[in-house]
């Protein structure tokens, strides 16, 4: 079987087309990711110049690790006369005098307060939002539980647990992690690499009209399906991990930062109340996992149109089209307190940050279920049925051919 | 036969080329009248009064313009305040009937038109900006047509189904060898091809084009299509010259031209690949990896190719800039194309379709082949498989509630009581104003709203209820960047007897950077419109918002939102479940009746500030100095029920609150009028 899959992962997957298509996909990533940080970061020279790396980066030596009382006075010595001199916009917009870090007063005060006094104000009143947010579950419990609503009793229990005890201790530089959480570019090209390396799976030996033949070998049945399953799967993790870690390793060299990996993922504004007490580190990886798992799916339902037909014009059209579909329900639903209509999607997977920046849940028999929980079920539920389905379109086709003939031999026997 | 007619058998019959041309026409035309919004909603919803004004100063900006823009501002301004001073002079019965009608009646026709005014004003300081090349148009139907650099992902699509399989058809069945024993079967019979491949995009762009202008021209219409590009805000800094009309036609012409390099694309991919999916794959990636990949939207109209003119609106469009947040500078968010570039970009894109096709010659192939398998059989069993998978996996709910609804006032919109609780907004702390629900028997005291994590979201402090249902407004913001942005507006349905909430309408308002490709554009009059609201109430089939002196009504089903009412001074509204009752610029009381869309005013009722009841309508008589009185909704009796002027009133339940305009205090009243007391010095 290991032979076989091997075999077909061959025959199939190394191509030149193919390896063309990825390093081109991966230098065009590259290139997006470069425009990310150009575009949006604000140590980038497009967006602030030159001069606030610098900055930050000599500023991030006194100001990093563990927050202490130290910190803050020494930040807040800094900050406070800069905000009492722009509070009226009257101070001197004079370029570069002598008390200034960058080119006015004004600019510093943006330097020091989107760089530090923001993200380090953050830090630190978020043990005291999440007590609040514990202390506030609590009080509903008891208020659910007296006018007997269990579900939002049990809800409301698994918030406060998912609260208790959480802090953020340290200040690290995000902004990488801010923007990676939120890149989906490479998603897209995977899956266009995906789309297309999946139609040859089934496609290639209908359209030499080879696949008859395939079923008078030993192995040429259900095995050969199975095989050529495998070695989609395999292709598909292959290309997903391969983008994944191009865009990692690419953030981190471009931002010249990966510090934050310790922190835990809600050090990020944007997920306050992340359903997961998860490092960033840790969270790149189980995105990356969950993303692979969103675009097995999409391989499945590619693999599955492509067996309905006999050339690849029309599953590729379809493909495409399906994929499209799903991007464009999920970006309707994303942000949508109706979590179901989100989670259904398959492609909420691949944008997993959907999941993970706020505790939420569906009601499984009243039990609150996290959606990311949901959202997988429901994504190996979708995937049991591609399968299941691929299984009846081949099988069918193995009988059709093979079976009558079978048949028609066991009844003159 | 010949093989012009042996080719487009081929191509329209044996390769269904005609079913997806059909389907692609059917799903564009439905497209377009499902999804096209106006790209002014304001001004579809307020057609008549701004299309009165837009009629006076169509055109060219000129002095008389400018003038009569300040006339009308200054006329608008002076007629409110005699409207009001007119109306007061008549209730205070220093006006006979016939004179305030007389008087009133030229002022009421002013101020019809104010909204309309509004809507043109705001064009006005548009075009007074560059007035040499903005001209005062209906820009809606222009906008529609134009104004959009959206890829026709349909388009796309059947370009690639109708023109993948030219040549691809002989090189899947391997045919393409025999070409070569066919008398007429080489570059002659590649002409034939190519040519009938562009032929066909070049006549479905075409009609293509004509569909979108027809249907443009249908739904708003396209006048003044001689008027100057800039006239739309959208190529408002452009420094090409060119009428509406012109710039449809380059447009189209861009089309058609990047349709063509496009369709020789395939073509040339499919010869030179020779297989579908790696020339689906390479054509594809051509088009749609520029197109969401580049940074700067602008960019890809400077990379020689087809997608740049398939979109080609942004070879029209001006610099635009952004103020940068940090740094005192503007940032480029579009750089104008210019002509030169612009020639430069066309000459490489000819020149290397031009070597496309000569390479296709090179490489020339044809030959016919045999049909394909049905599979519909399969494909409908399946289709079951998906539609029970579809049905396992979503579900299904419904929430068919009818009946009666409790009363809505637009001065109560803060407080609601029901059987059980009464819910109102506690403003004792300053800090922490919040809705909160007080059991009525026992007292206790409780947030209404149970979110345990409030941050990114906040609650609106108005309230609507009706029966064991109370609702309330949230806006969830998001922080993917280092502002944070109001993301989703909500109406929370909370089922009071256990207090499990629902979402019962959601608009999304903010786009923000953590789209995937920006495929779900939200509407900037959305978000003005949705962050602006005061006060909302709801029946089976609607939502109703009250914001902006508007009242609009959201279908529940469809979405769809358009104004029913006007009210620049808004005092009192009130909502019976099926009549709203609000009071016009004359003082009195209409009813809008929401099932038949029609109005009708309550005779000998003149007031500024009313409650309705169950059974009645309590009022500030305008006649009678202010004292509050009781308009019976049954017999239209009227009772009064305080002997004193009165400042300000509100119900609750069966006792009325009143500031006494004399002393100024607060007292309470029942409504039959007995148990007069103070309660409030």
């Amino acid at each position: 079987m290991v032979k076989l899959i091997g075999y077909e992962w061959r025959k199939h997957f190394l191509k030149k087309s193919i390896i063309a298509a990825m390093l081109l996909f991966s230098a065009l990533n590259v290139a997006k990711i470069y425009s990310v940080h150009e575009g949006s970061s604000l140590l980038s020279k497009n967006v602030t110049g030159p001069a606030w790396k610098e900055l930050y980066w000599k500023m991030y030596e006194e100001f990093s690790g563990t927050i202490t009382d130290e910190k803050i006075e020494k930040l807040m010595a800094i900050y406070r006369p800069l905000e009492k001199q722009t509070a009226d916009l009257t101070a001197s917009t004079t370029y570069r005098t002598s008390n200034t870090y960058l080119t006015n007063v004004y600019e510093d005060w943006n330097f020091f307060r989107f760089n530090y006094v923001n993200p380090m104000k953050y830090a630190y009143d978020y043990k005291a939002y999440a007590h609040g947010v514990v202390t506030a579950a609590k009080d509903n419990m008891g208020f659910y539980e007296s006018i007997g609503n269990s579900y939002e009793y049990q809800k409301n229990a698994a918030i406060a647990k998912l609260f208790q005890g959480r802090s953020i201790t340290s200040f690290s530089y995000t902004e990488m992690y801010k923007y990676y959480v939120q890149y989906d570019f490479s998603a897209f090209l995977a899956l266009l690499i995906c789309l297309y390396g999946l139609m040859s799976v089934f496609l290639s030996e209908k359209e030499t009209e080879m696949d008859t033949l395939l079923l008078t070998t030993k192995a040429g049945g259900v095995k050969t399906v199975w095989a050529k399953l495998m070695a989609s799967v395999l292709f598909v993790v292959g290309v997903c991990f391969w983008f994944w870690i191009v865009d990692f390793v690419s953030f981190s060299v471009l931002f010249g930062s990966w510090d934050a990996a310790s922190s835990p993922l809600y050090v990020l504004e944007d997920f306050i109340h992340a359903s997961l007490n998860v490092s960033l580190g840790q969270y790149a990886v189980l995105s990356a996992l969950v993303k692979t798992a969103g675009m097995l799916v999409f391989a499945l339902a590619f693999l599955l149109i492509s067996c309905l037909f006999r050339n690849a014009l029309i599953p590729f059209i379809a493909g495409l089209f399906t994929a499209f579909g799903c991007i464009y329900l999920e970006e309707a639903y994303m942000g949508s307190g109706r979590v179901l209509l989100k989670i259904i999607n398959p492609f909420v997977l691949v944008v997993n940050r959907e999941l993970f920046r706020k505790a939420e849940f569906v009601p499984l028999m009243g039990y609150p279920l996290p959606s990311y929980i949901a959202a997988l079920l429901f994504a190996v539920a979708w995937g049991v049925i591609l399968l299941c389905a691929i299984m009846i379109v081949v099988r069918k086709n193995a009988l059709r051919k093979g079976g009558r003939k079978a048949c028609r031999y066991g009844c003159m026997r | 036969m010949s093989l012009w007619m042996y080719e487009m058998k081929k191509m329209f019959l044996l390769q269904k080329g005609l079913l997806f041309i059909g389907l692609y026409f059917v799903l564009n035309l439905a497209s377009m009248m499902v999804l096209d919004k106006p790209a002014n909603p304001d001004i579809e919803m307020n057609a008549s009064q701004y299309l009165a004004y837009l009629n006076q100063v169509q055109g060219p900006y000129s002095e008389e313009t400018e003038r009569f823009f300040s006339d009308e501002a200054a006329k608008i301004s002076s007629a409110k305040v005699a409207l009001q001073k007119v109306t007061d002079d008549y209730y205070d019965g220093n006006l006979e009937e016939q004179e305030f009608l007389a008087a009133s009646g030229p002022l009421e026709n002013i101020l019809q038109n104010e909204k309309g005014f509004q809507l043109i004003y705001d064009q006005y300081t548009y075009i007074r900006e560059n007035p040499a090349n903005r001209y005062f148009l209906y820009t809606n139907g222009w906008d529609g047509l134009l104004s959009n650099d959206s890829l026709d992902f349909l388009w796309l699509l059947l370009l690639l189904l109708l023109i993948a399989p030219v040549f691809g058809f002989e090189y899947e069945s391997r045919m393409d060898a025999l070409l070569l024993t066919v008398k007429k079967g080489t570059r002659h019979h590649a002409i034939y091809k190519i040519g009938l491949a562009l032929l066909t995009v070049a006549v479905l762009c075409l009609l293509n084009a004509g569909l979108r202008y027809g249907f443009y021209q249908f739904k708003y219409g396209l006048e003044n299509g001689h008027y100057p590009l800039q006239s739309l805000s959208y190529f408002g800094t452009s420094t090409k010259n060119s009428t509406l009309f012109e710039a449809f036609l380059w447009v189209t012409a861009g089309k058609l031209f990047g349709s063509l390099c496009f369709a020789i694309l395939i073509l040339f991919a499919s010869v030179w690949l020779k297989k579908y999916a790696a020339t689906l794959f390479s054509s594809t990636a051509v088009i749609l990896l520029p197109y969401y990949g580049m940074h700067l939207e602008s960019s890809k109209y400077f990379l020689p190719g087809p997608l740049g003119f398939m979109i080609s609106t942004g070879f029209l469009r001006g610099n635009e800039y952004k103020r940068n947040p940090f740094k005192d500078q503007l940032d480029v968010v579009f750089r104008e194309v210019s002509l030169s570039a612009l020639s430069i970009v066309f000459a490489v894109t000819l020149c290397l379709s031009i070597a496309m096709l000569v390479m296709i010659l090179i490489r020339r192939t044809n030959v016919w082949s045999a049909g394909k398998r049905k599979l519909w059989r399969r494909a409908s069993r399946l289709m079951l498989i998906f539609c029970m998978a579809m049905f396992v996996l979503s579900g299904c709910t419904s929430s068919g509630r009818t009946g009666t609804s409790d009363i809505y006032n637009y001065s109560s919109r803060q407080s609601f009581e029901n059987e059980r609780y009464r819910f109102y907004v506690d403003q004792t702390d300053l800090k922490n104003i919040r809705i909160v629900f007080e059991d009525k028997k026992t007292g206790d005291k409780g947030n209404f709203v149970r979110n345990p994590m409030p941050s990114l979201t906040r609650v609106e402090n108005n309230i609507y209820g009706n029966g064991m249902h109370v609702y309330y407004m949230k806006y969830d913001f998001d922080k993917s960047g280092f502002k944070e942005n109001i993301n989703r507006f909500s109406v929370i349905e909370v089922d009071t007897t256990n207090f499990q909430e629902r979402i019962v309408f959601e608009k999304k308002l903010g786009t923000g950077k953590s789209t995937i490709l920006g495929l779900v554009k939200a509407s900037d009059q959305d978000w003005k419109f949705f962050t602006a609201i005061d006060s909302f109430f709801l029946d089976e089939h609607s939502f109703y918002f009250i914001g902006q002196g508007e009242i609009r009504r959201v279908d529940r089903l469809t979405g769809d939102m358009r104004v029913i009412l006007r009210i620049p001074v808004l005092r009192s509204v009130a909502f019976d479940g099926r009549t709203i009752y609000y009071i016009n610029e004359k003082s009195q009381v209409v009813k809008y009746d929401t099932k038949t869309d029609s109005e009708t005013v309550i005779p000998d009722l003149i007031t500024r500030d009313f409650v309705l009841t169950d059974t009645e309508l309590l009022f500030l008589n305008r006649k009678d100095q202010q004292k509050i009185y009781a308009l019976d909704l049954r017999d239209s009796t009227f009772r009064k029920i305080t002997d004193v002027p009165v400042q300000s009133i509100h119900c609750d339940g069966q006792s009325i609150f009143y500031v006494n305009k004399e002393d100024l205090k607060q007292y309470r009243i029942d409504r039959d009028g007995q148990n007069d007391t103070l309660i409030q010095n």
